[in-house]
């Protein structure tokens, strides 16, 4: 494995760790929550496909933001 | 309409001055030792882009500093202030209890997956390749088990040390064939590093996977009261 896929899997780590929490822990008020179960699935996909393509992206040499607020950078 | 990010105790303290979502000012709403933190919308800024969850994270962080808190599902709306006084008071004791569970206490998440080899196939798409691995779909089965039986055997070697640290644990539904353990652990503050270190050594005991560990998260793994056991995906089942 490479550093930058290395980096990249950790990037994705974050985020998928992010979505798990945000969007399927947590305290529920009432019912008025935005996304279903099916949705957050959808959620996981979306964010596969964009670490995809920024490591795809790096390895091209374009430069790419770093994502924002790494839970402990 | 207004939308929440966590219920914390201490009211009185001051709130941090760090903008919620459409860089709206957070606001308190006060229930006797509870308080909700809020921001006020005149239309749904809930789009679940990336930006939008970092917000909302940061700021159920930010009041993680310095008070207890339950961390609300991203996406928790209510008309106004009075539905939200009312759902405070209509669930305090159960608010109360929540946070007494998981005051000075934050959680960690620790996920371990198998590398991709050398060739850039990952191990769970050989053994999905039946032509590769075996010749009769009974073997491709039983090569299937195998997989599985190494799997939870790899995962039971990582989590039983770690809940050992912890003072609860939740694990999470498996999201792709790669994933061996997804699991949060709810943790004393002055045993986080103590926590860290335990994952470095177990990745050094296992050089086959690939051992992460996010955090120290707000506690959402451990305070879905009516949905017990709810780590995230596995409130799916």
């Amino acid at each position: 494995m490479t550093a930058r896929d290395d980096i990249a899997r950790q990037r994705e780590v974050a985020l998928v760790d992010l979505v798990d929490r945000l969007l399927a822990g947590g305290v529920v008020l009432g019912g008025d929550v935005t996304l279903s179960i099916a949705d957050v699935d959808l959620v996981y996909v979306g964010i596969r496909a964009l670490i995809t393509s920024v490591a795809t992206a790096e390895e091209k040499g374009l430069a790419i933001a770093p994502a924002q607020g790494q839970p402990f950078a | 309409m207004i939308w929440a990010y966590a219920i914390c105790d201490h009211p009185d303290a001051p709130l941090p001055r760090r903008r919620g979502l459409a860089h709206a000012p957070l606001e308190g709403i006060a229930v006797n030792g509870l308080l909700a933190v809020v921001s006020r919308h005149t239309q749904a800024p809930g789009d679940p882009a990336l930006d939008a969850l970092w917000t909302h994270e940061r700021v159920v962080e930010r009041l993680m500093v310095d008070r207890t808190v339950l961390p609300l599902r991203f996406g928790t709306k209510l008309p106004d202030a009075d539905s939200v006084r009312s759902t405070l008071t209509a669930r305090y004791d159960e608010f109360m209890a929540a946070l007494d569970r998981v005051r000075g206490r934050v959680e960690l998440g620790v996920r371990a997956m198998e590398p991709p080899r050398e060739d850039g196939v990952p191990p769970a798409a050989i053994a999905a390749t039946p032509a590769r691995v075996a010749r009769t779909g009974r073997d491709y089965l039983l090569e299937k088990l195998a997989h599985e039986q190494r799997n939870e055997h790899g995962a039971a070697a990582l989590h039983e040390p770690l809940s050992a640290v912890a003072v609860a644990s939740r694990r999470g539904r498996l999201q792709s064939d790669d994933e061996v353990l997804r699991a949060a652990y709810l943790v004393e503050r002055a045993d986080v590093a103590r926590f860290r270190a335990l994952v470095e050594r177990l990745q050094h005991q296992h050089p086959e996977l690939a051992v992460l560990c996010t955090g120290p998260w707000p506690p959402y793994s451990f305070v879905a009261v009516p949905q017990a056991g709810a780590m995230a995906g596995s409130a799916a089942t």
